[in-house]
């Protein structure tokens, strides 16, 4: 299980990369972090929607209410300007603390 | 015959709502959000073959704690965070300022009462108090212990969740004007019932004064010039209390 700090810490991250696959909603996000880390990743569902609603306020993703096909209404979020070049300064970031602990354990990448 | 403990998801999920709503952390659209996430993580859970019950509980404790939820939600709603304890201080200033005229009634009370006390110990062989050992008392005493009593009988009805004066008063929180009306005559009421039971029972009885003839005018005076500041006060709890609903139910 990952920290709480560092669940906080990678939550940004995560969320701009989930939606540049396209627009998606809260619960559908949730869903497809939890799939793709295999379920290490485990937010407190609900703690995510403040995340977004900052997002949103920082302009980095809009959001719109729309009918799904279940006929209930669901809010979509979809990736703004802004959130694309958020999204390619967290990758660096990030980056640059997997190359340096890369090296420092030596990690061959086709062992892992 | 429909089993009368059958469990009903739509009721579950909306007190569900309505208890996260009682927090002026939500707005109206925050609550549908995460009504919408709630029902679609509940009927996953039930396509997995779980119960509704099952399916239910399991999807709450996945989306957190009421508590929890609130105090994240309140760091991007802080302006009606802020607004709510606002009203709460407005709301308590009057209500303190309505138990502190209430407690000349209860002084007149105390007093009328110690005082045919202390007139019937010499018949029982006992010494009489002096006037002003009882003045002192009860000035002393009949205020805190006024308010302490009102606001113990306050926390007991408006604590408990199924309390018909909580309820009352979570209905008031959604009509300002009902809310701020209420204070508003409620103060005036008590403090002009107040002035006049000081000038016609408590100087009369506590320190036999007669004020009565006299001081028609002072009386007035005294009754009305507390007026602009209840008046002020009512336009600043109509003001935020409609702002506060206003924000609450944003989308």
């Amino acid at each position: 299980m990952l920290t709480k700090e560092l669940v906080a810490a990678s939550t940004v991250p995560l969320v701009l990369s989930v939606l540049t696959d396209g627009e998606t909603y809260g619960y559908a996000l949730i869903q497809r972090i939890r799939e793709l880390s295999g379920g290490k990743i485990e937010w407190t569902e609900g703690m995510l929607y403040p995340v977004l609603h900052w997002m949103e306020d920082e302009g980095l993703i809009e959001s719109e209410w729309r009918e799904a096909e279940t006929g209930r209404k669901r809010k979509y979020y979809r990736l703004c300007k802004e959130g694309r070049k958020a999204l390619r300064e967290e990758k660096q970031k990030w980056m640059t603390v997997h190359e340096t602990l890369t090296k420092l354990w030596k990690i061959q990448p086709h062992l892992t | 015959m429909e089993n009368p403990t059958a469990f009903d998801l739509n009721h579950a999920v909306q007190s569900w709502r309505e208890n996260l709503a009682t927090s002026p952390s939500f707005r109206g659209e925050n609550l549908d959000e995460l009504e919408s996430h709630l029902r679609d993580s509940i009927a996953t859970l039930q396509n997995r073959g779980l119960s509704a019950d099952e399916s239910f509980l399991i999807a709450t404790r996945r989306i957190g704690a009421d508590g929890a939820l609130a105090a994240e939600f309140g760091k991007v709603n802080q302006s009606a965070v802020w607004l709510d304890r606002f009203l709460w201080i407005l709301i308590a200033f009057q209500v303190w300022r309505i138990i502190s005229s209430a407690s000349v009634f209860t002084t007149v009370a105390a007093a009328a009462l110690a005082m045919s006390i202390n007139g019937l110990l010499p018949g029982l062989g006992l010494r009489q108090f002096s006037d002003s050992f009882i003045q002192v008392t009860v000035a002393l005493l009949a205020s805190p212990l006024t308010t302490a009593v009102v606001l113990a009988i306050g926390w007991r009805f408006c604590t408990r969740p199924r309390e018909k004066l909580r309820a009352i008063f979570r209905r008031l929180l959604l009509r300002p004007w009902a809310l701020t009306l209420a204070l508003f005559s409620c103060g005036v009421l008590f403090a002009a019932g107040s002035v006049w039971t000081l000038f016609h029972w408590v100087y009369p009885i506590l320190y036999h004064q007669d004020l009565s003839h006299a001081s028609r005018p002072s009386l007035m005076m005294l009754s009305v010039m507390p007026l602009p500041q209840f008046a002020i006060l009512a336009l600043l709890t109509l003001f935020v209390a409609r702002r506060r609903l206003r924000i609450s139910k944003a989308s």
